[in-house]
């Protein structure tokens, strides 16, 4: 068991950077979500850390084992892609002992950890079976038992829940964090689904255009994203963003002003009359009756999701999106919108980093 | 026929009329290419199950007193059995050679990048261009030179070349539609890249290789004109030319018996295509063609 390090990982295609400069630590034992836009290079960066995809610079390690040009084949580590990749030709039984196969174990001894693994995955019953036979989920559990028969090094998923049903997803998820669990090993999950990401991590690395924007738990990922692009891309709805400069009001305190809003702020002395952005989740966005001191809001449409409602407003710092109770209607009126200043994240508007 | 189509025409036959003459095309159609196609199938075989008499009479059925099976007596001569174990030595070595040769290149043209890839492939089809007499003369004065001349690698050589192009093609497309993560997938579990091709790639391309088989079969059981020139000598003449060969060699051609050396040529293909066929369909039934 040990721990997976990249150090300053760089791959390049050509003249373009798909990853760049990447650094990045998985603890033994951890899961860790890489998530991103496609083409963010999340992709990139497992195939290189599996080994099916070189390095151009940096280094890769496995505890103490450099292994940045070893072959896949010398890694042990375990990959579950995203179009599952079970051999059609083979049975259930086949698919999984072939790893064993490989390893020059003998058929009777195969066959035991076969039963032991499909049973822990529930596909017991399915051995004789062609993958072609089975159902999305069973083609899953078997794509993971042949994964995890060799005692893998390392987890690494490909995105494996992309083409499924939403339905399918949440049935998957328990099982995908107990087998990681069981199997102990470092773990990097790598989705575009921030959802995907937040329920199953112990951390989540974020990545927007070949660059790593942050790496935290869950939690710290959403409450304090260190980047507008973070903000953005984790939570649902995303997070919204207006742009601001910091001004002096007529009693010293400090105020953040943009087009029809003012927000009473401080601590933020170094940044006198520069422009800010600030971003707000819709959850800490207030709807009330029109008044002068929110943004005029007009209502244009409801979302009902059922225990909560996402409510759009056109207001005159664009279109936004504030989480409603459930059983609000907005009914194309007037309304204010109020901010929870407690709850604003303030972003350098030219390189989206975050500063206070 | 979409409405689309027919919007606007001035004559308009009724949904069930043009249904009907639909099918009678069909039907007169296919009579038509069954009796064209078929009719010298039939005359081959009804000539081959009758006796010299018989054929002299001609008719279209044999009567039972010409009936016979004797003809098939022929293939004892030493001659023609000789002929015989050729061919299918040829044909074997010609099925053999081209399944392995377009496994491994259809594999490296769909898995691996190299300059020029496209421009190699489609030089490969350049052989076509040619008829087998045009290629048949300079590869006389090759195997010549080489010693090949007579030999079974000479002609199954010359007949793989002929069969390569068409199999390497359908070999890459083939490969192309089976995904990479699979082998990738192979090669995680600790596979090198060989076992993979072998355990994971090639008991998938199984369509592929019979499309290949029947395809190579048909050039290699049915070739003449690279049989009769590289293979001169009598004893090493494969079943088509030396059909050819006898009715030169003889005054007074006996019909029955060619007829039924002929129905002995034909049948072989015949079965294995009957046999092969769904597997054929399959092997062209190429989503990324």
């Amino acid at each position: 068991m040990v721990s997976i390090t990249l150090d300053d990982v760089t791959k390049e295609y050509g003249s373009l950077t798909a990853v760049d400069d990447l650094s990045l630590t998985i603890e033994d034992g951890e899961f860790v979500s890489l998530v991103g836009p496609s083409g963010c290079g999340k992709t990139t960066t497992l195939r290189m850390v599996a080994g099916l995809e070189s390095v151009t610079s940096g280094q890769i390690r496995y505890g103490d084992r450099t292994v940045t040009t070893a072959p896949v084949q010398q890694r042990g580590v375990a990959l579950l892609f995203q179009d599952i990749a079970l051999y059609p030709h083979m049975t259930v039984e086949e698919n999984i002992a072939y790893p064993l196969k490989l390893a020059g174990i003998d058929g009777s001894d195969r066959h035991e950890r076969v039963v032991e693994t499909a049973s822990l995955l529930q596909v017991e019953d399915q051995l004789a079976k062609y993958p072609g036979d089975l159902s999305g989920g069973q083609q899953q559990r078997v794509a993971l038992g042949r994964s995890i028969i060799r005692e893998p090094t390392l987890f690494l998923f490909d995105e494996p829940m992309s083409d499924l049903d939403a339905k399918l997803k949440h049935e998957l998820r328990p099982l995908f964090a107990e087998i990681t669990d069981q199997v102990g090993c470092p773990t990097l999950y790598v989705t575009h689904d921030q959802e995907e990401a937040m329920t199953m991590s112990d951390r989540i690395a974020v990545m927007n255009d070949g660059h790593l924007e942050q790496i935290d738990t869950p939690d710290r990922v959403y409450r304090q994203p260190d980047t507008q692009f973070v903000g953005e891309f984790v939570g649902r709805p995303a997070m919204e963003f207006f742009d601001v400069r910091i001004e002096h009001g007529d009693d010293g305190s400090e105020l953040l002003a943009g087009e029809n809003l003012t927000l009473a702020h401080d601590g933020l002395n170094g940044y006198d009359g520069d422009d800010l952005r600030v971003g707000i989740r819709p959850q800490h966005l207030r709807v009330t009756e029109r008044n002068s001191s929110g943004i005029p809001a007009t209502h244009v449409f409801d979302e009902t999701l059922g225990d909560r409602t996402h409510s759009l407003f056109e207001t005159p710092l664009g279109r936004v999106t504030v989480e409603t109770p459930a059983d609000f209607r907005g009914s194309q009126t007037e309304y204010s919108i109020e901010i929870d200043v407690e709850k604003l994240s303030l972003y350098d508007p030219a390189s989206g980093i975050r500063i206070g | 026929m979409s409405d689309a189509d027919s919007f606007g025409r001035s004559v308009r036959l009724s949904f069930r009329h043009r249904n009907r003459l639909y099918r009678l095309g069909l039907s007169v159609s296919a009579i038509l290419l069954v009796v064209l196609l078929g009719f010298p199938l039939y005359w081959m075989a009804a000539n081959a199950v009758r006796t010299r008499l018989g054929v002299q009479d001609g008719g279209l059925l044999p009567t039972p007193d010409t009936v016979t099976l004797e003809q098939f007596a022929v293939v004892t001569d030493p001659t023609v059995g000789q002929y015989l174990i050729n061919s299918t030595i040829v044909t074997v070595g010609v099925v053999l050679t081209v399944l392995a040769i377009s496994l491994v290149s259809g594999y490296g043209l769909a898995r691996f990048e190299f300059p020029y890839k496209i421009a190699v492939a489609r030089f490969l089809l350049l052989g076509y261009m040619f008829s087998p007499i045009v290629l048949s003369i300079p590869l006389y004065l090759i195997w010549d030179r080489l010693g090949l001349l007579n030999s079974y690698l000479g002609l199954i050589l010359t007949l793989s070349a002929i069969s390569m192009p068409f199999s390497v093609w359908l070999m890459w497309k083939y490969i192309q539609t089976i995904p990479e993560s699979v082998e990738a997938s192979a090669w995680v579990a600790g596979a090198p890249r060989w076992r993979a091709f072998v355990d994971i790639v090639v008991p998938q391309t199984k369509p592929a290789m019979i499309a290949n088989a029947i395809f190579a079969f048909a050039i290699a059981w049915g070739d003449f004109t690279f049989a009769y020139v590289l293979m001169p000598s009598n004893d090493a003449t494969t079943f088509p030319a030396g059909l050819f060969r006898l009715l030169g060699s003889q005054w007074d051609a006996s019909w029955a018996e060619f007829m039924a050396m002929s129905l002995m040529l034909t049948l072989p293909p015949l079965v294995f295509a009957f046999f092969l066929q769904s597997y054929l369909l399959k092997g062209f039934k190429i989503r990324a063609l």
